[in-house]
């Protein structure tokens, strides 16, 4: 019951987001166009690169694009529904978290779904256009919703975990954008390209690799069940401990006065 | 019964200061820690239906009370009940059974008219739909927003931001209602309609209410019991009536005059300041009228009146001297 609840919380915060945002259609259509074009530039420079070689330890142009389409489909999810995680360093900074408190909602929820980045819409259209480009089977086109719904749970978690620092040092969401930066990135690139302390980071301390290498490896281009669930397990572990460190952040908070209101 | 029980409250917090060198120059990253007590032992107890205003200066401790109250912050010592609950420990379920308006900080969405935010406040309390928009269309008549809380709410003028933040805050019926200085850069209408909803909330549907202010005016109609707050202690916890018979009983009366004349003080009317044709004057109501003072000139003279109550600040000082005697 509390879970459906939170569900419909999320999708109704969305809603008004997204109604906020579309006051000025140009601009909210503009962002998303962009967003689109912005990443289809990157499907132009492997065109090169793929041009000179064959391929990269084994992925060749399909699998690269694969890789780009879970990445920026789970930055879509991540960004389009879970905004505010991205700017909790701000709002503990600024002491803007007391609306929340208020309120019976889950605060980290409240907090997580309180913005929505409209060209984050454009990121979730990409991935369907990549599968389009690559001439994707049908069954990929299904398989990539949940695959990407994860990627962008398990994206934020890793996220609020490092922005949970900033409850114990004043503007400690500077090693959350590092992060962010690093998933990004990492996430993009083949992971044969990786030297063994890479992978061990992105597997351990920042397991970015569960958000795009093993969906794409062992489901859509071999299939090992093992690593899937694995996945799954990950996303909720790290999902609870988030939720976990935010608890306990909480007790360090200490409001403040600033005049605001809600954008 | 009581719905409020605080019990030697104390929060302090801790800020961080570059240590100053023997040369004078600032240390790049030696720091000392400073701990300001900003809630200092207080204990204090609210009745069921009960209109209490909490005032004092700015930076007496005020809101972080109001916020541990509320579950917001957490206290460094002492205990809260709220309801009966512990709202550290049950800040959800006490969530239901309050309201909050934070002067300072809005709760509505600023791009979205009232009447969406309302119903985005039924969802967040779980009100079914037909309950929540019975709720509304009663408040939106005892508020009278009906004319205005379609438009988005950054369109309207603060005082009628205000009255849709305490529509917000009373659709899922709170028990009590905590105000954090909602009256906070109204005009005196705005500020005069505002007190006179607070009173009737409290009035009609017998919500309980803990008032913050700074300004003394706010609590005379409001509020029967008054808190007074300054540097985190409580410097004073009586019935308003007593307040006014003590503290509120003089008036600062400032008057403009068309000629210079020469004012004679009277029992209870002491002359503060004369400069030309301006006057400042103090009026202790205890043992004149205002009559008794207008008396003292020929009102055709009069070109300007101002009348105030005694500052917050010079109340306090009062007190503190009442007690030092």
């Amino acid at each position: 019951m509390a879970v459906r609840s939170n569900i419909a919380f999320i999708f109704k915060n969305l809603k008004l987001n997204l109604q906020k945002q579309a006051q000025y259609k140009t601009a909210f259509v503009m962002q998303i166009v962009m967003m689109i074009l912005n990443n289809l530039t990157f499907i132009i420079q492997w065109i090169i690169v793929f041009s000179i070689t064959k391929s990269i330890g084994g992925y060749g142009f399909r699998e690269v694009i694969l890789l780009w389409a879970i990445s920026a489909g789970a930055y879509g999810v991540a960004h389009l529904f879970f905004e505010g995680a991205f700017h909790i360093d701000e709002v503990i900074y600024e002491g803007k978290l007391d609306v929340y408190l208020t309120q019976p909602k889950n605060v980290l929820i409240s907090l997580c779904s309180s913005e929505s980045r409209a060209s984050a819409i454009g990121d979730i259209l990409y991935v369907f256009i990549a599968l389009l480009i690559i001439k994707a089977t049908w069954w990929w086109f299904l398989a990539i919703i949940p695959v990407c719904l994860v990627g962008g749970i398990l994206y934020t978690a890793i996220v609020v975990c490092f922005q949970n620092i900033a409850f114990y040092v004043k503007r400690g969401g500077a090693v959350a954008n590092v992060v962010d930066s690093a998933i990004t990135m990492f996430s993009n690139y083949p992971p044969v390209i990786f030297n063994f302390v890479a992978k061990l980071i992105l597997f351990t301390v920042i397991p970015a690799g569960f958000i795009v290498f093993v969906p794409a490896q062992y489901l859509f281009l071999g299939f090992n069940i093992w690593w899937l669930l694995g996945t799954i397990g990950v996303t909720i572990l790290i999902t609870i401990l988030a939720f976990l460190l935010f608890k306990l952040g909480l007790r360090r908070y200490n409001s403040g006065n600033l005049m605001g209101g809600r954008l | 019964m009581k719905v409020i029980e605080v019990n030697n409250l104390s929060k302090e917090f801790i800020t961080k200061k570059r240590i100053t060198k023997p040369n004078g120059k600032k240390a790049l990253f030696k720091k000392e820690k400073i701990i300001k007590k900003a809630v200092d032992d207080i204990s204090f107890s609210v009745e069921e239906g009960e209109a209490l205003a909490f005032i004092g200066p700015n930076g007496a401790g005020k809101s972080t009370t109001i916020k541990m109250l509320t579950g917001i912050l957490y206290p460094t010592s002492g205990s809260i009940k709220v309801l009966g609950l512990n709202p550290s420990k049950e800040r959800v379920k006490l969530s239901y059974q309050i309201g909050t308006v934070f002067g300072q900080k809005e709760q509505l969405w600023v791009h979205l008219s009232a009447y969406d935010n309302f119903k985005f406040f039924g969802s967040i309390y779980d009100i079914k739909k037909e309950e929540l928009k019975k709720r509304i269309d009663n408040l939106a008549h005892i508020f009278e927003i009906e004319s205005f809380m379609y438009q988005p709410v950054k369109s309207l003028s603060l005082g009628q931001r205000m009255k849709c933040e305490m529509v917000a805050s009373l659709l899922h019926n709170p028990k009590m209602l905590f105000f954090d200085e909602p009256t906070i850069g109204l005009d005196p209408i705005a500020k005069e309609t505002l007190r006179k909803l607070i009173k009737k909330i409290n009035k009609e549907l017998g919500t309980t209410i803990l008032f913050t202010s700074h300004d003394v005016g706010d609590i005379e109609e409001v509020c029967k019991r008054v808190i007074i707050i300054n540097n985190g202690k409580i410097v004073l916890d009586d019935s308003m009536r007593n307040l006014k018979y003590h503290h509120l009983n003089k008036k600062i009366v400032e008057v403009n005059l068309k000629k210079s004349v020469k004012l004679e003080e009277k029992e209870g009317i002491t002359i503060l300041k004369a400069k030309d044709t301006l006057y400042k004057i103090e009026v202790d109501m205890n043992k004149t009228s205002m009559e008794e003072l207008m008396s003292l000139f020929n009102a055709d003279d009069l070109q300007d009146i101002t009348i105030s109550s005694t500052p917050l600040e010079d109340i306090i000082k009062n007190i503190y001297r009442g007690k030092d005697e």
